[in-house]
């Protein structure tokens, strides 16, 4: 019992690197592409986490502004010609500043009165792009995205430079999450989560801090909206559904809300999880219709629907809480 | 514009509106009894289209029987609800009950996509599709028995409410609940109640407006948006107000489709709601003594 601490440190630090360099050693492009989604979903993930797990606030918009994330630096550098490095930022400015807006209905809403008034507004984002065709493209998407490229020279274009860019952004604002939520603000989002009245009592501004967090939330979404207009070079609107919005809720309660980590573990669990749901679906002894609708990843929105169930009632902690502290606690 | 126009959208207006009455009012039960939303009540709603679709059109049933059976089903559903979804999670914090009845609006949602396909379906009408012509004003006939049946099930629902015992209870664990519980009501069975006329609500207003507007397709947190947002128009706390609100709703909906714009309607009822949210969340008739 020396030395576990250390060891679980060490151990934590092995598997990280041995699974940064797997994409050299082994370069699958599937699991590429899974990677690069884990990293995009990762970062929007930790939004919501520090959103909902620490100053329990919901949104359910959050794909909405990882659409507008998307749709603007995607649009800036298709249409007018914009480099990556002014239209990434920019579309991650517009995402955060529609997020302020927004956010104002957290100052006054509370619980369901606040995730009815998120889903309205991803439903008015999910109408505009859909029927303002003279911008977006409508249905039909928004096509010829441009890959980012470092100093004009050295173009991101294959899988595994966009994975390490993707991870490589990641990791940045993993570790900015970190350093905010064990510093003064986290204590203080947690409390805003724990008694809010009790948080007004003490001197802490609510309204602001709501605010504040609820930006950074839509922030996080913009980054990992722009890193996909780019990865896939293609937008349209089913990408950003409101069933999309429910997917980060997802990763977020089965990964386990009360720490950074639970987001890590959501979006990789999910990424794999219709990979999985493709595995089991090759066991024989299944009945013919189940192994159908395994396979078939658009019913995947059941077993998400039944796992946060099943995670919320007998694992609120989430994987995270039972499987992933042992890789997370020193 | 001639009056008849004017008569002619508040006639399809209050059409439409009868079924987010019905559905606000179904948010109100629950709202009142356990103090939550239940999101994933628009789904239901859809599923009540969906089976009505399987009642009216694949198994020619005559709609006298089909409407009681789509009722019971409905009834059936809450209960199976309350008891498999809510019991477990009865006593956890609000965030638990939304979340939760979000995943299971998934479930359902996805769930029947599996049965009835992705595709929205074309459900006919429950008599005869000929419009009656009353000076100008064409009146279809699936429109009088939208507004004669959400006529007919408030007036069940009130009475339902003020005369009868089980109402009466429902009324005082809404009002207080633990004084409630002290003169023997239950709030579990209160619950169970809330849902199951709040869903046998919900599947009959799928039902009756599916052959207006197709049944199915992936449209249920728009119901469930919209239902809430008629509750919201007239104030969450009262059975009035919630119809009322409703009603408002399905003729601003109108008014828009007619005159602004056909393509961004629901964003607008959604920026609506946004407004309603932010200045006046309590709705326009405000209930006195509510917490």
């Amino acid at each position: 019992m020396v030395n576990t601490g250390k060891m679980k440190k060490w151990s934590i630090y092995i598997l990280g690197v041995a699974l940064f360099f797997s994409p050299i050693i082994y370069p699958n492009i599937l699991y590429l592409d899974i990677g690069i989604h884990a990293g995009i979903y990762f970062i929007v993930a930790m939004g919501l986490t520090i959103l909902l797990g620490y100053a329990g606030q919901i949104s359910m918009s959050q794909a909405a502004f990882f659409g507008i994330g998307a749709y603007t630096s995607g649009l800036l550098s298709s249409k007018w010609g914009m480099n990556f490095w002014i239209a990434g930022p920019l579309g991650v400015i517009f995402a955060g500043s529609i997020g302020y807006v927004v956010g104002l209905t957290s100052v006054r809403l509370r619980h369901g009165y606040l995730a009815m008034a998120t889903i309205a507004f991803q439903i008015i984002f999910n109408t505009l792009v859909f029927e303002w065709v003279e911008l977006t493209g409508g249905p039909a998407g928004l096509g010829g995205i441009p890959v980012p490229s470092l100093l004009g020279m050295f173009k991101i274009d294959t899988e595994i430079k966009y994975f390490y860019f993707v991870w490589v952004i990641a990791l940045v604002v993993f570790l900015f999450s970190r350093n905010l939520v064990s510093q003064r603000i986290g204590r203080v989002l947690v409390s805003l989560r724990e008694n809010e009245m009790g948080a007004n009592s003490i001197g802490i501004n609510v309204a602001r801090y709501k605010l504040k967090v609820f930006t950074l939330s839509a922030i996080y979404a913009g980054i990992g909206g722009v890193l996909f207009a780019h990865y896939s070079r293609f937008v349209s609107p089913p990408s950003f559904s409101f069933h999309f919005s429910f997917t980060f809720l997802v990763m977020v309660i089965i990964g386990g809300m009360g720490n950074i980590w639970g987001a890590f573990f959501g979006s990789v669990f999910i990424t794999l999880l219709p990979e999985l749901l493709r595995f089991l679906s090759s066991f024989p002894l299944l009945p013919l219709a189940l192994r159908n609708v395994l396979i078939n990843y658009t019913y995947n929105l059941i077993f998400y629907g039944l796992l946060v169930y099943l995670f919320i009632v007998f694992l609120p902690k989430g994987i995270h809480g039972f499987g992933g502290t042992f890789l997370t606690k020193r | 514009m001639a009056t008849s126009d004017v008569l002619q959208i508040i006639f399809s207006g209050l059409t439409i509106g009868s079924i987010y009455a019905l559905m606000a009012l179904g948010f109100h039960i629950v709202y009142i009894t356990i103090k939550n939303l239940n999101f994933a009540y628009g789904m239901f709603v859809v599923q009540g289209g969906l089976i009505g679709y399987t009642l009216v059109t694949q198994l020619q049933l005559h709609f006298s029987i089909a409407l009681p059976l789509i009722v019971v089903i409905g009834g059936l559903a809450g209960f199976l609800f309350e008891r498999i979804v809510v019991r477990p999670i009865f006593n956890r914090p609000i965030l638990v009950f939304i979340i939760c009845t979000l995943a299971i609006g998934e479930v359902i949602e996805n769930g029947t996509s599996l049965f009835w396909g992705a595709e929205a379906l074309p459900v006919q009408v429950f008599t005869n599709n000929v419009p009656l012509n009353l000076s100008g004003l064409k009146i279809f006939p699936q429109n009088l028995w939208i507004i004669g049946l959400t006529i007919l099930t408030v007036a069940g629902i009130k009475i339902y409410f003020n005369f009868t015992l089980a109402g009466k209870a429902m009324r005082a664990a809404a009002n207080n609940r633990w004084a409630a519980k002290l003169c023997g009501i239950n709030p579990l069975k209160v619950s169970c109640f809330s849902f199951i006329s709040s869903l046998a609500l919900g599947f009959l207003a799928g039902m009756i407006i599916s052959p207006l507007t197709f049944a199915g397709g992936f449209v249920g947190i728009h119901y469930t948006v919209k239902g809430f947002t008629g509750a919201i128009l007239g104030g969450m706390a009262s059975s009035t107000g919630s119809i009322l609100g409703g009603l408002v709703l399905g003729i601003i909906e109108v008014l828009l489709k007619g005159f602004v714009t056909t393509r961004f309607t629901d964003g607008f009822i959604m920026l609506i709601l946004l407004l309603l949210l932010l200045v006046r969340p309590e709705g326009l008739f405000k209930v006195e003594g509510e917490e």
